[in-house]
């Protein structure tokens, strides 16, 4: 028995026992009316629950949906730093040192250079990861700010 | 906040692009001041800071009817660190461009100075030991009368 | 011609003033020299020394002054910026101003902003500036320790010289007249020429400088361009009159 039903055969009970009526009537028809109902009762309080869940979810994943291609935009844009990253540490770094050599570069002036490249492409790198790690952030954020305010708004349209 | 990052990107290319291609501004300090370490720190500070400076070129030549807030709030970061001037909280980039095409000049004053004097050190230099070689010289030849 | 007083007369030589802004003090005198006029030399260079780190030390004590009057440019730059802020304050208390809420609101935005301007554009104009002279005082302490270095090599080579023609000519008068003629002519080249560059180096370093403060101009007059950037108020030279026409 739910919650509900409970609450419906008390109730009964309570009214009933005010009434005059026979003692074994009454219980028959609280029966009958537990018989008759409760799994309507049951069932159709279950699906409202479930509706509302349904609405809860839907609003969710719509947001989701919204959010979907921003989300996957990040991602790919994270990537992409990752691999120009392991690129130039790679390959790019390798070409310099090629070229410097192969110039005939004095081989101490060439590590100086090489190491104010590298400070200064690594700064630059990581500025472009933190400006694309913030506004995944604020993402993240402004999802939830939108999921708890549209839960908020299902709630006081149910109750 | 895409066309942030864009520049930024552009503007690695073009650092590694310099490199690679033997650009002139890399390539000639590099040969010039081999052995003067001060002009050759000048040199590289010089370099590193034009480099910083040519992301705000970036930003006219590719976006120059959007709002450079967000991209001068995040090159702040890079004038700093790289090009080592302080942060100044305003939105205003031409000063802070000015101000660091001005520090590339007075770098490159400062160097010239620098070179100007090598050449007359080297030329006393020279002067020196050609004195020398011809003392040896003017000792041998009156060893030689006696 | 006696050794001693060739070596005599190599120290009126030296003893042209050298004003090179190094530490020489410092520097280990070579014991191993026991040729009195080389030490004679050697003890009066040092007294030369002293009075340069003396120097130095007046130098420093002069950039501590030239920051003096660089703060008291600055302060004197805020004085005029306080005096424009007073005259919009007095503005503001206009009656019909007060019923232009957005302009009051643009006004105080704008007040803000230029006061942060100031003080950061200020700074960042400040340590720059000091930036760039070290950076050239770098280089001339650099470039004097090579000049200095020059000399030394210079004055060491001619004593041995001295002492081979002392040795090679004993008897030779004539021929150790010329030689110790070029000795001394060679040495006197490399001191007077390395004196010369320095104070040119000195010189350019010094224009240099110049260049440099000029950078506080630049601070000047970005804010001046800066108070017509706002354009919700007209320059405060309008303003100002404005608020000469009304009391006319």
């Amino acid at each position: 028995m739910t919650d509900v039903m409970t609450e419906l055969t008390k109730e009964l009970s309570e009214f009933f026992s005010e009434v005059e009526m026979d003692e074994n009537a009454k219980i028959a028809l609280v029966q009958y009316i537990h018989a008759k109902f409760g799994n309507a009762i049951d069932t159709s309080f279950l699906q409202e629950k479930l509706r509302i869940l349904y609405e809860y979810e839907k609003n969710y994943l719509d947001l989701i949906k919204e959010y979907k291609d921003e989300i996957k935009f990040a991602a790919t844009i994270q990537e992409d730093l990752r691999k120009e990253r392991t690129k130039f540490f790679s390959e790019a770094l390798k070409e310099v040192s090629a070229t410097l050599k192969e110039a005939q570069v004095d081989s101490n002036v060439a590590s100086v250079w090489i190491k104010e490249l590298v400070d200064s492409y690594t700064k630059s790198l990581n500025l472009s990861s933190g400006l694309i790690e913030e506004h995944t952030i604020d993402m993240i954020g402004e999802i939830r700010q939108k999921a708890k305010k549209e839960a908020k708004e299902v709630k006081e349209k149910n109750e | 906040m895409m066309s942030t990052l864009h520049v930024l990107k552009m503007a690695r290319e073009k650092l590694l692009f310099d490199f690679t291609s033997k650009n002139h501004d890399v390539y000639l300090p590099m040969f010039k001041y081999e052995n003067q370490p001060v002009l050759m720190d000048l040199a590289i500070e010089s370099f590193f800071t034009s480099w910083v400076n040519c992301h705000f070129q970036l930003w006219d030549e590719n976006y120059p009817h959007q709002s450079g807030k967000l991209f001068y709030s995040a090159i702040k970061l890079l004038i700093q660190q790289i090009a080592n001037i302080d942060e100044i909280n305003s939105s205003n980039q031409g000063f802070y461009s000015n101000l660091i095409s001005s520090k590339i000049r007075l770098l490159e004053e400062l160097i010239q100075v620098g070179v100007r004097d090598s050449e007359k050190y080297n030329d006393l230099l020279l002067e020196y030991e050609k004195d020398k070689v011809l003392f040896e010289r003017e000792m041998n030849r009156l060893k030689e009368d006696v | 011609m006696g050794l001693v007083s060739t070596l005599g007369k190599l120290g009126d030589i030296v003893m042209k003033p050298i004003e090179l802004i190094t530490d020489w003090g410092r520097e280990p005198l070579k014991k191993r020299d026991h040729e009195r006029g080389i030490e004679r030399e050697r003890a009066r260079l040092n007294a030369e020394f002293q009075n340069r780190i003396r120097e130095m030390e007046a130098e420093s004590s002069i950039r501590s002054r030239e920051k003096e009057l660089e703060t008291d440019l600055v302060i004197k730059k805020e004085t005029e910026i306080k005096r424009i802020f007073v005259e919009i304050e007095e503005f503001k208390k206009d009656k019909e101003l007060q019923r232009m809420v957005a302009v009051s609101e643009a006004i105080m935005k704008y007040q803000k902003e230029l006061t942060k301007l100031n003080v950061d554009a200020i700074n960042a104009i400040g340590n720059m500036q000091l930036d760039l002279r070290e950076k050239a005082q770098k280089l001339v302490y650099d470039k004097t320790i090579k000049y200095k270095a020059l000399q030394d090599q210079a004055i060491k080579e001619a004593a041995e010289d001295l002492k081979t023609i002392d040795n090679d000519f004993h008897d030779n008068d004539v021929a150790k007249e010329i030689l110790i003629r070029a000795v001394d002519k060679r040495l006197a080249n490399i001191i007077d020429t390395a004196h010369n560059f320095l104070l040119e180096l000195n010189a350019d370093i010094k224009l240099l400088n110049q260049s440099i403060n000029i950078l506080t101009e630049h601070g000047q007059t970005f804010i001046e361009s800066h108070l017509e950037k706002f354009h919700v108020i007209e320059p405060p030279v309008d303003v100002i009159k404005q608020i000469e026409d009304k009391n006319t």
